[in-house]
């Protein structure tokens, strides 16, 4: 397989998944909805965005969830501890999505193993926030309406 | 050219077809959207960057996402969240999911044999496919694509696990492309 072949295979893979993980994004945002938009702040939604965009690292955005859920720890706020755990851990499991889209294909010569991994786990949490961080708006949104 | 390459070819001009009929289908829904939208305060501008996101990104979530981002961020209720038209858009564009599945699995009739036969094995044009009989001749001979899809069409090889997604992504770039289309040429009237 080319590089372009394989940047164009990626690219095609990693659309579909994102299509078909909106839903599973917009679960985790109705079910936390309680939280919104008060104990989770649009605010911080937004600097979990950010975070993602730009984090070099997986671990970047950990550390980031991690402290937020410090926080809320140190404030007793339990609740959104528990908010930001669940998305700990919901990010987490993308690795193995990575694993599984990535056994799918084939890598050129001379690539990183560790390091291809590494990105497509951000590229599929950068994917999974912009749906959850677009869900949890629009719930909000609505929310208000009603 | 191969059997496989005629094969594709084929499946591309009935895939077109099928798109443009839905296309067209969708016209007089889209100018009643665009008749909605014009009685927001939201510019062309805006109407013409959702058009231009659908056409330029390969995800339908990355159109939905823009959506719900709009409306969530419309807290005057004056542009996109108005009367739950972005909602309505929302859930439109979603739905043409059905559409979607609805061209491809008309185009999947007869995917992987042609009459009986395995792939490989028959001939396309010798196996009735449904009620319709594949093509009317020999592949190259036949006049493929000039029967409704599903009618007379069937591809021997099997089809791209992704394209009920892609389909949909192009069936939402047609809604929006009239939508777009008619918002500015009713805010051009309005505003005569």
């Amino acid at each position: 397989m080319s590089e372009l072949e394989y940047l164009l295979k990626r690219k095609q893979s990693i659309a579909g998944w994102s299509d078909r993980q909106q839903a599973e994004a917009a679960r985790f945002a109705d079910g936390h909805r309680d939280l919104l938009p008060r104990r989770i702040t649009n605010a911080q939604l937004y600097g979990l965005g950010n975070v993602v965009r730009s984090a070099r690292r997986y671990t970047d955005i950990e550390r980031f969830i991690r402290h937020q859920a410090e926080k809320a720890e140190r404030a007793g706020r339990l609740d959104v501890q528990g908010y930001w755990n669940d998305l700990k851990d919901a990010l987490g499991k993308l690795k193995g999505e990575a694993q599984a889209l990535l056994k799918t294909l084939p890598l050129p010569v001379e690539t990183d193993n560790r390091e291809a991994l590494d990105a497509l786990h951000r590229e599929l949490a950068g994917l999974y926030v912009q749906h959850l961080i677009a869900h949890s708006l629009y719930q909000t949104a609505g929310a208000k309406e009603n | 050219m191969s059997e496989q390459a005629v094969q594709e070819v084929a499946l591309r001009v009935a895939l077109e077809r099928a798109i443009a009929r839905q296309s067209d289908d969708y016209d007089r829904r889209a100018r009643q959207y665009a008749d909605r939208l014009t009685g927001t305060k939201l510019e062309k501008t805006q109407v013409r960057g959702l058009e231009t996101l659908a056409s330029t990104t390969d995800k339908v979530s990355d159109i939905t996402d823009w959506l719900k981002l709009r409306v969530g961020r419309d807290a005057g209720r004056d542009r996109w969240a108005k009367e739950g038209i972005g909602r309505d858009l929302v859930t439109e564009l979603e739905g043409l999911r059905r559409d979607a599945k609805e061209v491809v699995d008309k185009l999947r009739v007869g995917e992987g044999r042609v009459g009986e036969g395995r792939v490989g094995e028959g001939r396309v044009g010798e196996g009735r496919v449904g009620e319709g009989r594949v093509g009317e001749g020999r592949v190259g001979e036949g006049r493929v694509g000039e029967g409704r899809v599903g009618e007379g069409s069937a591809f021997t090889y099997p089809m791209d696990p992704d394209l009920e997604r892609q389909v949909h992504l192009r069936l939402c770039r047609e809604f929006l492309k009239h939508l777009a289309a008619h918002f500015e040429y009713l805010k051009a009237e309005r505003e005569r």
